[in-house]
């Protein structure tokens, strides 16, 4: 599971900053967000990454799939992550 | 968790620019009637930043992340340190456009450009004749300018078009756009021209009518249409004084910085907000957000929109108290 390979990520105090260099449009992210796109190059899978958020964040397996699988399908709305990048 | 765009957040909290916008040199090989920076063979500034200055700056630009870089002029391949420059900054992943006349790219020079995958080679092409191109750029060959696209283009090179239109050349710009569908040409770029620099002392000869203008709009937007699926076609709408409106409430995350390393709030502005002979470039980043904050900058503003010959003013360099 990754981002587009026109989409560079630059680490801001707030989360992150990803730029579409096709595009020439920047988009920012919380930390969170930030955390969920570091795991992301590994994870083959949501559930992959649930795992790893688990060890940074107290919410339950569930809660954090739902919001990653929103997080993802928003990733894909703006153009930065292609349609078949695994995220079910 | 939203995936949010920079105009819902602002540029406050980015720790550095996105954009740097580097006007390597003052000098050029033209004399170009509209020319912003009044720009020309003798107009090098005395203060013009070294190469190893500049290297200097590129390693602070890769330091700081800053993801892409525009170089003009004055005509930056006539600038010592452009090669050093350019390459330096591919070399750390940097995205890079180049703004020139083009009289200078020969085959060699196009491939070595190519090489370097920049973001975009952008071509300055205002007439599709010799007459009118060369009242405009007064000492260029239309001839050298297309083939130094074919040359880019040919040699692999993302090649862009810019187009300024005025009173005598307005009627060219659609065979342009043609003749660059033909050549492989990835984008035609135009919009009003703006009133600043060489071009207010010959404005008589060069401003366009609004009428002309939204002719021209409408007729850029038809090519728009025609060449969709082939190339970007796109006519910027906003004249000078918008775009200082709207930047004053809304500044870029971007920053200018001049030939002697003064950096500006925008080139329509005449403020200097920091010179990296005296500052890094994160504190710029840091005065440059305050720079806009400060009355001066509001007043000026009104000021321009209400009497655009103040405009003249743009190209002085006022340090900002910061």
């Amino acid at each position: 599971m990754k981002l587009g390979d026109h989409v560079r990520i630059r680490h801001e105090k707030f989360g992150a900053l990803l730029f579409d260099q096709q595009r020439e449009k920047f988009f920012v992210v919380n930390g969170v967000s930030k955390d969920i796109l570091e795991l992301m190059p590994e994870a083959e899978t949501i559930d992959d990454i649930v795992a790893g958020l688990s060890q940074s964040y107290d919410s339950t397996p569930e809660i954090m799939k739902r919001d990653i699988q929103e997080f993802v399908e928003e990733l894909r709305k703006a153009g930065l992550m292609p349609r078949g990048s695994n995220g079910s | 968790m939203a995936v949010k765009t920079l105009s819902e957040t602002g540029i406050e909290d980015l720790k550095s620019p996105l954009f740097f916008a580097w006007h390597v040199t003052n000098r050029c090989n033209l004399n170009c009637i509209h020319c912003l920076w009044e720009s020309g063979p003798h107009s090098i500034w005395p203060d013009e930043l070294t190469t190893e200055e500049a290297i200097g700056i590129c390693h602070q630009i890769i330091e700081q992340q800053i993801p892409y870089a525009a170089l003009s002029g004055g005509e930056p391949l006539l600038w010592p340190g452009f090669w050093p420059v350019l390459e330096l900054l591919r070399a750390n992943g940097i995205d890079v456009k180049i703004e020139t006349n083009g009289q200078l790219v020969d085959q060699k020079a196009a491939e070595r450009l190519a090489r370097l995958n920049l973001r975009s080679v952008q071509i300055s092409i205002d007439g599709i004749t010799q007459e009118t191109y060369g009242k405009m750029r007064s000492g260029a060959k239309l001839e050298r300018s297309l083939q130094a696209i074919k040359h880019l283009v040919a040699a692999g090179a993302v090649t862009e078009i810019v187009y300024v239109p005025v009173k005598f050349n307005i009627q060219e710009a659609e065979q342009v756009i043609d003749w660059a569908a033909e050549q492989g040409v990835r984008a035609f770029y135009t919009g009003k021209t703006m009133y600043i620099g060489r071009a207010v002392k010959n404005w008589d000869q060069i401003g366009l009518s609004d009428e002309e203008a939204d002719d021209l709009n409408k007729r850029i937007e038809a090519k728009a249409v025609q060449y969709r699926d082939k190339m970007t076609i796109l006519y910027y709408p906003y004249s000078i004084i918008e775009e200082l409106v709207y930047r004053v409430d809304n500044p870029a995350a971007s920053l200018l910085m001049m030939c002697n390393g003064k950096v500006k709030l925008l080139g329509s502005v005449p403020y200097v907000c920091g010179d990296v002979r005296k500052h890094s470039l994160d504190e710029i980043w840091e005065r440059y957000k305050e720079g806009w904050k400060q009355p001066e900058v509001a007043e000026y503003v009104r000021a321009v929109a209400k009497n655009p010959t103040l405009l003249v003013q743009a190209l002085d360099l006022i340090e900002q108290k910061l």
